[in-house]
Formats: C-alpha cells, structure tokens, sequence
C-alpha cells in the first residue's frame, strides 16, 4: 500500500507535458478537458444506465452530472444514444513485455544447481523493467475498453514482480500505477536445469520460502546486534522474498488447470504466504477447495475453441457423403463428452459466481478482440452481465488496491471510461471513443463480419484481391514477403510468403472477408513449434494496413501494397 | 558410451554358454506313450505318437516299438509346438545395448536385409523361450518403411539354416498416423504431413520395384552382368509377382482401412500385423480375407477412451467376425508369454479352443507351414511339448519337448540359476 | 456391440458409485482368499464407514447395499510396491542427490491409468520417483478412488514415508554418461550416498545447536537436508531400485553405517544370488515376475527370483512399474507357481500382504481381517488362474470398478478440443519404455 502513488497521479499530466520536447511531427492536444454530452452511463457494474454528462478533466473524472456546462476550455464530445462504461482492468498479463528469443542454453556445469537467474528464479526483476510502450498489445488492449493492465514479466518459476499499468502513455515510469504489486510464481520448469519438473518446483519453492524466513531473522538478529552477528549472506532472490514473509506482498500464482490450482493451495497452506490464484481456466473441480481459502481469484479469459465445422466449400461435399452412413454410436458418445467438457469450461465464470466467489479476469492468453465473445459465452452459460462487468471492473480494482482510482465511473477516479454506439453486449456494438488516463481517442469502427452470422457479413470488395506486398515492423527489423488473395467460386484461398524463404508458402486458414476487412490465420513452425499467427488487414484500394499478431510474442504493425503480376 | 557398448558385448561373448544348457539335446526315436493328445486339427484323443527321423511317424492306440525311447505320458497333455508369428527372438540380446540389437538397419527401404542372416542361434533367450512350449517363432525386422524380410525358424539349432522353418515375408511398416507414447507432442498436422511424405515415398519406390519386377520377367530367371544391382527391388520381385505375402504392420482404424486400400489397388497378397485396432474394422479385414497376426494381447489400451480391455477382447473379435487371427507377442526376451497371451485372448471372449489354434494351426497356414507345423497329424514335424495341465494355465508346467524330433532339455539361464541359487552355497559366511 | 457407450451411462455409473459412498457394503456368499487366515468358503464380509466390521457367515445388516457374491473369489484390494501411475513428474533429473522433491507434489486424479488398475483388481499403489538419481525422490502411497478431483483426495493419509533411491546404470547413465559428473562408476554411486548422509548429520548438528541455544542465529534452511535427516532418523522408509548383488550388497553396507533400518530393495533383479544376506539385514525385496535382458544389468536374472528370495526368508513382493503389468498382477503373481511352485497363499501374499508390508501399512490393509480397511477385489474364477476375470474393486468399502458398470470412455478430464482421443502406438513394453527413467528423455534430447 505504501508503495501507491497516491498523490502523484493528478500531476502526472503535468509532469509528461513539462518533460515533453517539441516534436513538430506529431500534433499537440489542443486540451485535457472533455465534456462527454447526452451519455447512457453504467457508474459501476451491475447498475442500470442513465443519462448524464461526465466531464474529464486532467485525467481524472471531473464531474458526473445532468446539467454540466461545458468549461471554456473543453472539448464536447457528442454522446447521445451512447453508451458510457468504466473502462476494464486486466488482472493478469504480459501487456507491453515482448517473449525474449529463447537462446541456446547455457552451459552450467552442475545442472542440479544453476545460478538462480538461469534457473528462471529472479523475483528481484521487475515488470517495468522490460516493459515497451510501443508493443501493440497495449493498443489493442486499449481499443477493446482497457484502460489498466496488471502486467508481470515472463520467465521460468518465478519471473520477477508484476506492475499495475496505465495502458497510455510513452514513459513507462509515468504509466506505472504500482510498481511491486505481485511477485509471479509459475510452475513453469527449466528443461534440464532445477527445477527441471513441478515437483521440483514446489520443493524449490518451499526451499527459498523458509529461508526467506530465516533470511529476515537474521536480518533484524544483525541489524539489532551492533557488532558480533555474521554478516547475512543470502541471495538476491531470497532479499526479494522477504516482503511476501511478512504479509507485506502477495504471490500470484499462474494456475491454469485445476492441478496447479491445488498445488498452489496445498503450498500455500504449508507456508501461510498472501496468495493469488490467477489465470485459472478449469477452476471447478476445486471450487470448495478455494473457497475455503479464501484466496482471491483471476480467471482466464480464455476458453477452447468450440468445434468448428470443416472448412466449407470442398470439405462439404466429403462430409456429406460421410452422413449417409450412420454415424458410429461410440464416435458420437466421445463427441458428446467433448461438448460437455467445452460447457464445462464455458460455465466456469458463472459456477464461481453463484459460489459466491467473486473473480477478476485476466487477459494473459486471449486477444482483445476475442474478449467479449469469450465473455459471452461465459454469459450464455449463466453468468450475469452484472458480474462479466464485475470481473472485469470492480473486482480487479479491489484485486490489485487501486478501488479508488479505477472501476467505476465516479468522481475522482480515473478517466478510464470507454462509449460505445450500442450497449456493450449487443452483436453489432462498437467501441467509438475511449479514455484511458483521461487521454481520448476516438476508434475507427471496423464493419467486421460477427463469426457465425452470415447475414451480416458486407461482400467482399473486388480490391482485397490480388498480389500484395507487405512489411511488417517487427522491433529491431523489418520482415517483407508477399501475399497473395484468390478467389474460386465463392471460395477463398490466401498464400503467406516470406522474402527470406520464398520457397516456404503457408497457406491460411479461418478466412474471413467482409467489404474490405479481412482477417486470416496461418501456422508457422519453427523448431517443431507451431505457431499461430493471425493478420487483420484493412484494404484501401492499393494500400492496406493492420496487424499481425504472433502468439505471445506480440502483435505488430503491418502495411502492404498491391503490386503487378510479373506475368 | 560406445566403450560401454563395446565391453558389455565382450562381456556377453565371454560368458557365453554360462547359465544356457547344460544337457545335450537327444535325437532319434522317440514313443510318446498314453498322453491326451491335442491335435488341434482332429480333435483331442488318447493314445501314442512315434517320433522318427523328425517327424511324426505315426499316431495310434498301442504303438509297440522295440527300439524306441519310451517317454511316459500317462496324465499328461500333448500340444504341437506354439508359434509365436511376431518376435525379435535371435535379433535381440540386451534391450538397452544396441549393439546386441539386430532388428533395426538404417534406411526407409531396406527388405532385403535378411532377418535370418542375423540370427543367434546361441541366444540366451531361445532356451528361456522354448522351455514354455514355443517351438516355432517368426523374428522379424522393425525400422523404416520396409525394415527387411521376417524368417520363420524353429528355436534348435546351431546355425540359422538348421533352424529355417521355411517361410520368409518382406515386412512393411504402413505410414501411421498414430502418436509415438504420450511424449509425442507433435500438432495433428505434422503427424498428417509426415504420413502423406511417407505414403509418397512408398508409392514411388512400389512403381520402382514394380517396373523392376517386369524386367526380371524379361531376364527369364537368366542373369545378366547389364542388370543394374538393385537387391532392394529384387528383393520385392516375390511380393510383386504375388509369390509371396507381404507382412503390412498396421494398428490404428483409420491406418488399417488406408492400408486395406492399398493393398486392393497394388492387388498385393498381403498379412496384416499388430492391427491393434482391428476390431473397429473386422467386417472389412474378413469381407477382403485378410489374415490377421495381432498382438501382444497383454498391452495397454490405445486410447485413453478405450475401454479397459479392449486389448485382451479384440483378438477375439476380430476372430468372431470371421477373420483369421494368430496371436503374437511381438517380444524379444519374453516370448515365453505368449500361451499367456493367447489365454487373456481365450478368458475375453475368443475361446480357449480358437486361442489355441491362433498360436498353433492359424499361424502355420498364414505362413504357409500347415503342412508342417502347427498340429500333431502324422507326417508332419515332431515340434512337440507335453505338459501336466491346460498351456494357458499360469502354472502349468511343460514336461517334455521335442524341436524337429530332438529331445530338448528343460534347461535356461533361468532354471539353471534357480537350481544354484535356491539354498546357495556357501550361504552366508 | 461393447462400444455402445454414452455419457448418460457414464454419469449414471458415477452416480451409482455415490450409492455407498459412505463406504458400506456388504458382500455375501463369497470364497474368501483372506492371506493371513486361510480360505473361507460361503463367507460374508460386512464393511461399515470404509472398515472391515465383520467376517462371518450369513451376516444380517440392514439399509447396507448388498453384493452376490456366490460363486466369486474375494481377496483383498492388490497392492502394487512400484509403479508411476498417477503422477505428472516422475524424474527430477537434474542432480544425483534430490532426496528434497517428492512425487507426491504431482498427483494426477485425472490419469485413466488409475482405472485401469482398478479393473485389475488392485487398490493401492506406491508412486514413486524415478531411478536416474542416486537419491530420488519422496513417493507416495496412493489409493485408487477414481472419480475424485483433488489430487490429495488419492493420498492413503497416514501411511509411511517412502523415497526412492536408485543404483546402477540409470545414475551412471544420467549424470556419468549425460552430465559428465560424478558418479559414472558403482564406487561413485556408493559416495553420493555417503556424502548425502554424513552432510545430512551435519546439518542436524547446525540445527541442534542452534535450537539448544549454542548457537544464535538460525542456519540455512535445507529441504533436501532434512529429508536425508528424516531417513537417518527412521521417519522414511528406503526404497531402492538395484539390479546386481554387489550393489545391493554396498547399499547394505552403507545403509548400517548410518543406522538407517527400514530397506526395501525393488527390482532387485540379483536378488536371488543374495538372499541370505538381504534376509540376514531384514531388507525386503519388490520384484518383476519375469522381466529381464532390457539392459546388461538384468542379463543374469533368474524368473524364479520370487521364489528364491521367498523361501530364503526375505519378504518378497511382485510389483508393475508399468501402466500395463499393473493391470494384471494377479496373473504375475501366478508365474511364482510356474517359476518355483509357490503355493496359492504365498503367491497371493506377493500382491498383498507383502507389499504392505514394505509400504508399512500391514496393519491396515493386505489382508481380510476385521478392523482393516475396505479394500476389496472380486474375481470371476480363482484370481491365479488365467480365466480369472476381476468383477469388482472396492476401496474404503466404496465400488470403484465394476465390470457390470464399465461404459468405455472412463476418462474423467476430457480435452475439450482434441479431435477425437490419440492412438499411441506405444505397447507398453519395459524394454519401449522404461518407466522409471520417465522425464528423463526430455532432458537427454534437449542436450544435442
């Protein structure tokens, strides 16, 4: 708590416009005062919408109320039938932390006893120590009505601390909203270095816990001795754990499955630490364990795919020769038991809440793209939308102790607000402004094909298809390669070529053409990892531009121009 | 490592003949006197069986003959040999010492490496194997697309020609679209990729040995010093011209249905083998008439949806549906199981009298032996054992054996180990 | 057809499961194999709240759900010394002394393994850490109640500790051979377990001074020392995979020079030509029914091991260490009447009594007698024979495998996007895949 800059938030504007250099590129803002006009607001999840006016003024919310007048100095921002929302908070990611090249591994002589960095043992290291402003996850993020992301580095078992982060701004110490807010456990192993498998994890972990313990002791034996106590001599490491002894920290343990999630229970119970389950995805069959706890709780935003039908066109035809024959009862039974299980992990969301367990939801392994039809899903299979905008306002707020800066639509807080043309949940609405850090932006709104709704999807326009060239910025280098949009009989078909390997054609899948958006998935492999990678393009005559996102490696900017064909 | 490797076969060559037999095998007449007599082919009845020159010279009510070493059988059980149509007996020493494994050359396309050149005929493991009644195993080879030609031998002998039990197959592993163990983590797309690389590569080298085949028809079984030197297509001729079976290894539905296909469009005599999942298609294996060698019966389910005894039931299935089946262990060491095998087969629903058969007569005419091997009738070969009880009872014990007509000692590593060790001498101190 | 399957029939049968789930049964009319009091023909066993009340006949009990078992051979729930089943980690092999981490960390309710034992008719099992190191780690005694979540719902609360030690090639192999450090000989194995333990004394020297005052500030804190301090004072029972006589015999050795008491040796493959010395020091033996040759160091085995070491006085068990001998231990067990001619109660005691025994849980299961646990396994024929077909497995008095119950799919974690389950090739064959040296590949391939 000590550690929240508490006072320096409504500064903070000021101190980045002082700092700032003149840069005649890029346009100044004209103000920092906003008057959103005529908006249907939610202050806090669950509550009903009604009208108001908000006014925004140096990052923080200024004024709730019917009859505002607009100051001289703002800009009216024109809302009416809009929708106005506390922007969401991300309980748990790698917003703005690039995947480090996994690199040859280092020679270490005794395996059984790697220097602790190597061993992916380094609670010291801090999430804003590698955070980039520009990855494009943030802005994604953003765009998807974010505002804060609780980010943690990436690593091995104990990666290093999470910070609490404003996902605006181009200075990483002013976007800091708390820095130290977790330290992050993973039972992630170290391939052939210890702690090689989860158990020796956990024993590792009971080892540095105790003598993080025995590390504080001796601290206070020494500084109170004056003289006659040996001087302690503990690692990097354990120094940063001594926090967490004391009650003063909390270990956010990423638990996707329902074994992590007791594992993680079964260490906590043994060593009494603060703890955080966080990520979980298939939480259910320990419900009563965490309840009885008490441990706060982050699900994972991420639910497995549902069963998709076999790409259409040509595979149709196969298929329908297939539904002749009866189909086996046992195939049937075992794709019955599939469906049960995606219920299952659909359901979780709403299991918790009727538990009574309140939840956040972290964004660690879903796009924000993907968020609100994972969310409805969630909702299809019993949660409230009440406590989707919960999860994904108030309890994460309260999760990582800034309440009172975030989660509602309140004077005082934040300016985190997201307007969006129809309520949020509908199908076809789209978020046009948002304010995150009281800076705004209004979104430019894709006309995208909603998956699974035919009806809605625009034809595809004549110029999405051809031979494209494309660049994408990738941090430290530029990878060019073509691409090339086909069209067979109401069939599409894309080729993804990289200029380094013209020879390596991936061809796409998940093709999905509406007007002049489009979106694509190939598979890369590399070292026997496959990887997806997704392209959301849009065309503009004989330009595109959009992203590309890579796994957890990122998302990154793309632009290409259409070219000749060379015959 | 490899000096490893290197000492532990010196070790074994010098401890060769420790712990193996210390009797010598008998050969000559030999009157199987009062036994029940399990013929396999007609029936089971009481009498006598002589043995002469190898064979069964003749099986009747009171032989009398006068030079002729008696054995009692009175109370006992007479089987033929069991075969085990799917080992590695004699390719394989030390499971972990590769240079004692024979089984496995280098190379996708190799059916002319000849399992019976490479046979040890000093095995510790062949008298460990046949003191359980096996008389008779094919060993065959197991890397690559086509890992060699499998030989049928008879487990006495001090050379492979003397243990030839005249039958050979080119063997050929069916591109799989199964998952190695549970470590096999490669996508199902990678899995499809390497199978479609493999179906490729199979079906240019069958064009080749095809057009190879046709020439060889040309030279009129002439030889001729133009030919170019291609042992691996000479070796398909016999396939191709359909002299000879093909022995396809293939366990997973989807790969036993491709498999079946191919073998139609190539018309290839073929026998499939492993076929762990050939219950799911049993109707197509028996509609084409494809004899079925399966096994090992004491494995793990395949999937992890299976039903717990899938493996002990399929067998019997399979054989319900009209399939020929024989059982295998597809072991090394330990093909001594197989009449376990073939009783975890019997107890899940095929039968103790159709388990029987499927490690004795159905083998022998898969093979092509019948005539041979693989039931008592006069004229045939004297592989014989004799026991005080039903062979698929775990502690049935095997009384006498007879490979060839030899008399063959009960003696292995095993039992002579039991014999020192049992009250050990000096004890302690 | 038997795939006739769907998921109604398989949340029926886990529902049915819950019918006694208080763990009271009554089991009427059946042959019972007790091991430890003979054979009762037409016998009842009544157990209430997971306990063996009653061994009688015609026992009357009300409002108890009643099996027929006319016909039926009951034994009890079969005990397996070594297997692997039911754990995500099996080796950390990353260092030859680990005595610190412990399998039981990594219980996996979810492992359909755990069914198929219990349609083998065995009850418990002993997880265990694999043999690449010298010094292993922890294990646990499980009970086989498939349908729970919590992988601590499969602990057998109160039974011994047990950790894993391993002699041999597969420590020679791992950090010899692999890591290039010691130890790559038999004389290297003999001094990791001498360096372990006399590190091990001091560390509880450091500490016992530390509490009596001698000393004032804490010492480090040490998981893997205290382990080894917990086997030096008779808190954990040893464990160890061996092979040849000469290091069974070091380990002995060893083993007495620090006090320790409490040995089972496993695998043991040379066993036999040692049995009066593994008599002598009350060292148990866990054993293979038959395997032998997968390596140069079980080259010289006998499949009469079992027998010889049985009638030398040494407490002998037959174990699995695999997914595929577990289900069928009843039959392994049958091969010590091939190979040697045990009689129907020692053969029976190999995967019972015996193995209890080396876990330390004699006194609460192995046998039928009144006040041992509900552990139950029921067999169509004599459970020797090769026609013996498992009915019914029960542990703590609740039916967790009945074969009139058995829909295919058993699995409880189903993946919700795998296409349709996997087909592994893999046979599960020792010589394919040694158990015991599981999660080691990982770490040999990582190396090139």
């Amino acid at each position: 708590m000590k550690k929240l800059l508490l006072t320096g938030l409504a500064g903070l504007c000021c101190v980045l416009h002082s700092t700032a250099q003149v840069d005649f590129n890029e346009l100044e803002e004209v103000t920092s005062t906003y008057l959103i006009k005529n908006v249907h607001f939610q202050k806090s999840a669950g509550d009903s919408m009604t009208l108001t006016n908000i006014l925004v003024r140096d990052g923080l919310i200024h004024k709730v109320g019917q009859n505002l007048q607009p100051p001289f100095d703002a800009r009216t921002i024109n809302a009416d039938s809009m929708y106005a929302y506390p922007s969401f908070i991300d309980a748990l990611s790698h917003a703005g932390i690039l995947k480090k090249e996994e690199g040859k591994r280092p020679d270490v002589k005794f395996p059984g006893a790697p220097p602790d960095d190597i061993a992916g043992i380094t609670p010291q290291n801090k999430a804003l120590d590698v955070f980039n402003p520009s990855d494009n996850t943030l802005k994604d993020l953003r765009e998807s009505g974010f505002a804060i992301a609780h980010s943690v580095p990436r690593g091995k078992m104990l990666p290093g601390k999470g910070a609490v982060i404003s996902l605006q701004g181009n200075n990483k110490d002013a976007m800091a909203i708390r820095d130290d807010a977790s330290v992050y456990f993973q039972f992630e192993r170290t391939r052939g270095l210890y702690p090689s498998t989860v158990i020796g994890i956990m024993a590792k972990w009971r080892d540095l816990y105790r003598n993080a313990e025995i590390a504080a002791q001796h601290a206070t034996l020494y500084e109170s001795s004056g003289g006659g106590v040996a001087r302690p001599k503990v690692s990097e490491a354990i120094k940063a754990l001594v926090p967490l002894t004391n009650g003063d920290e909390s270990l956010f343990v990423q638990a996707r499955n329902s074994k992590d999630v007791f594992r993680a229970l079964e260490l906590q119970k043994e060593l009494g630490h603060k703890m955080v389950l966080a990520n979980i995805e298939q939480g259910w069959y320990a419900l009563d364990a965490i309840r009885a706890s008490g441990a706060p709780v982050v699900l994972s935003a991420k639910l497995p795919k549902p069963d998709k039908e076999k790409k259409k066109g040509k595979a149709e035809k196969g298929e329908k020769k297939k539904s002749d024959q009866p189909m086996d009862p046992e195939k049937e039974a075992l794709k019955k038991r599939k469906a049960e299980s995606l219920k299952a992990y659909e359901s979780q969301a709403a299991v918790f809440e009727k538990a009574g367990i309140p939840f956040a939801i972290s964004m660690m392994d879903t796009k924000g793209k993907d968020l609100k039809a994972n969310l409805k899903r969630m909702m299809a299979a019993g949660l409230s939308e009440k406590g989707a905008m919960a999860a994904m306002t108030t309890h994460p707020a309260s999760l990582l102790g800034i309440s009172h800066l975030a989660g509602s639509i309140e004077e005082g807080k934040l300016a985190n607000i997201f307007i969006t043309d129809k309520p949020y949940f509908d199908d076809d609405a789209h978020i046009k402004y948002i304010f995150v850090d009281g800076h705004f932006e209004e979104l430019k709104i894709k006309t995208k094909k909603v998956k699974g709704k035919e009806g809605e999807s625009e034809e595809p326009a004549d110029a999405v298809f051809g031979r494209w060239a494309f660049e994408v910025e990738i941090p430290g280098q530029t990878q060019t390669g073509k691409i090339v949009i086909d069209k067979n009989d109401g069939d599409y078909a894309i080729s993804v070529t990289g200029d380094d390997d013209p020879d390596d054609v991936d061809e796409a899948r998940d093709i999905d053409i509406s007007g002049r958006n489009l979106t694509f998935t190939i598979d890369i492999e590399d070292d026997g990892v496959t990887m997806e990678v997704d392209f959301d393009i849009e065309v503009d005559d004989d330009t595109f531009e959009g992203t590309v996102s890579v796994g957890e490696f990122g998302s990154f900017a793309i632009t290409g121009i259409k070219y000749n064909d060379p015959d | 490592m490899k000096n490893i490797l290197i000492l532990s076969i010196l070790l074994i060559f010098a401890f060769q003949g420790f712990g193996q037999q210390v009797e010598k095998s008998k050969s000559g007449l030999f009157l199987l006197q009062g036994g029940t007599i399990h013929t396999i082919t007609n029936g089971t009845i009481n009498g006598d069986i002589l043995i002469k020159d190898g064979l069964i010279a003749e099986i009747n009510d009171n032989i009398i003959h006068p030079e002729a070493r008696v054995i009692d059988c009175k109370g006992l059980s007479i089987y033929p040999g069991l075969i085990d149509a799917g080992t590695k007996l004699g390719l394989a020493e030390i499971g972990a010492v590769s240079l004692t494994q024979d089984h496995d050359e280098l190379g996708d396309f190799t059916p002319h490496m000849d399992a019976l050149t490479a046979v040890n005929p000093t095995s510790v493991s062949i008298p460990v194997t046949r003191v359980n009644g096996i008389t008779t195993v094919l060993t065959v080879p197991s890397r690559g697309l086509f890992p060699g030609t499998a030989a049928l031998i008879n487990l006495h002998g001090y050379t492979p020609e003397q243990m030839y039990a005249g039958f050979k197959g080119v063997v050929m592993n069916f591109p799989s679209t199964g998952r190695r163990s549970r470590r096999d983590r490669r996508s199902d797309e990678d899995i499809k990729k390497a199978e479609e690389k493999a179906l490729k590569s199979l079906t240019d080298f069958w064009d080749k040995a095809v057009l190879n085949a046709e020439i060889h028809k040309k030279m009129n079984g002439q030889t001729n010093p133009d030919k170019k030197y291609t042992p691996q297509l000479d070796a398909m001729v016999p396939v191709i011209n359909n002299e000879a079976p093909l022995l396809v290894e293939v366990n997973q539905e989807k790969d036993i249905l491709k498999a079946l296909d191919w073998i139609k469009e190539k018309k290839i005599n073929a026998i499939f083998t492993g076929v762990a999942e050939g219950h799911r298609v049993a109707d197509s294996l028996a509609k084409y008439n494809i004899p079925v060698i399966t096994g090992p019966i004491l494995s793990t389910p395949r999937r992890n949806s299976d039903k717990y005894d899938t493996p002990y039931a399929s067998a019997g299935l399979m054989q319900k549906a009209g399939v020929k089946v024989a059982i295998r262990t597809n072991e090394s060491e330990n093909v001594r199981n197989l009449p376990y095998n073939a009783g975890f087969a019997a107890t899940y629903g095929m039968g103790v009298e159709e388990a029987l058969k499927a490690i004795t007569i159905v083998p022998a005419e898969i093979l092509g032996v019948a005539d041979k091997y693989g039931s008592i009738e006069r004229g045939k070969v004297a592989n014989i054992f004799i026991t005080d009880g039903d062979p698929f009872e775990t502690k049935t014990q095997v009384r006498h054996l007879f490979i060839n007509g030899w008399q063959i000692p009960l003696e292995s590593r095993h039992s002579l180990l039991h014999e020192e060790f049992l009250q050990r001498s000096p004890g302690l101190k | 057809m038997k795939y006739i399957s769907t998921v109604l029939l398989f949340i029926f049968s886990f529902s049915l499961y819950g019918q006694n789930d208080s763990g009271d049964i009554l089991i009427k009319n059946g042959t019972l194999l007790t091991i430890t009091e003979g054979t009762k023909e037409n016998t009842d066993i009544l157990i209430r709240n997971g306990v063996i009340d009653k061994i009688a006949k015609n026992i009357k009990a009300d409002n108890v759900l009643t099996i027929d078992a006319t016909g039926l051979y009951v034994m009890p729930g079969i005990i397996d010394a070594h297997s692997h089943l039911a754990i995500d980690a099996v080796n950390e092999s990353t260092n030859p002394v680990t005595a610190e981490v412990n399998v039981g960390d990594a219980l996996d309710p979810f492992d359909i393994g755990i069914y198929r034992a219990l349609a083998g008719g065995v009850s418990i099992s002993h997880a265990m850490h694999g043999s690449a190191n010298a010094i292993g780690g922890q294990c646990e005694t499980i009970k086989h109640r498939w349908g729970v979540t919590n992988p601590s719902d499969l602990r057998m609360d109160g039974a011994p500790r047990t950790i894993k030690f391993a002699l041999g090639e597969n420590p020679m192999r791992v950090h010899g051979e692999g890591n290039r450090i010691s130890p790559s000989t038999r004389m290297g194995v003999e001094q990791v377990f001498r360096r372990a333990f006399s590190e091990a004394l001091a560390y509880m020297k450091a500490w016992d001074d530390y509490k009596t005052g001698k000393t004032t500030i804490p010492p480090a804190y040490n998981l893997r020392m205290e382990t080894m301090a917990d086997i030096i004072k008779g808190d954990i029972i040893v464990h160890c995979h061996s092979y040849r006589a000469d290091e069974i015999l070091m380990l002995m050795n060893v083993l007495e020079d620090f006090g320790v008491k409490k040995l089972c040796f496993q695998h043991v493959n040379e066993g036999f030509k040692v049995a009066p010395e593994l008599a002598a020091f009350g060292a148990h033996a866990s054993v293979f029914s038959d395997w032998w040759a997968y390596k140069f160091e079980v080259y010289y085995s006998t499949a009469y091991n079992a027998t010889i070491l049985t009638k030398n006085g040494v407490v002998t068990s037959i174990n699995s260490d695999s997914g595929e001998l577990i289900r069928h231990l009843y039959h392994e067990a049958a091969k010590s009447q091939k190979y040697g001619g045990l009689t129907d109660t020692e053969a029976l005691s190999l995967i019972t009594i015996n193995p209890a025994k080396q876990l330390g849980i004699e006194d609460r299961v192995g046998s039928l007698e009144k006040g041992k646990e509900g552990d139950v396994a029921l067999f169509k024929n004599h459970p020797l024979s090769i026609y013996a077909v498992p009915q019914m497995t029960i542990v703590d008095g609740i039916i967790r495998f009945d074969i009139n119950k058995d829909p295919s799919d058993m699995r409880i974690d189903v993946d919700p996007e795998e296409e349709i389950p996997a087909f592994y090739e893999f046979e599960g064959h020792h010589h394919e895949g040694d158990a015991c040296m599981q999660d080691v590949f990982d770490y040999f391939n990582n190396e090139k």
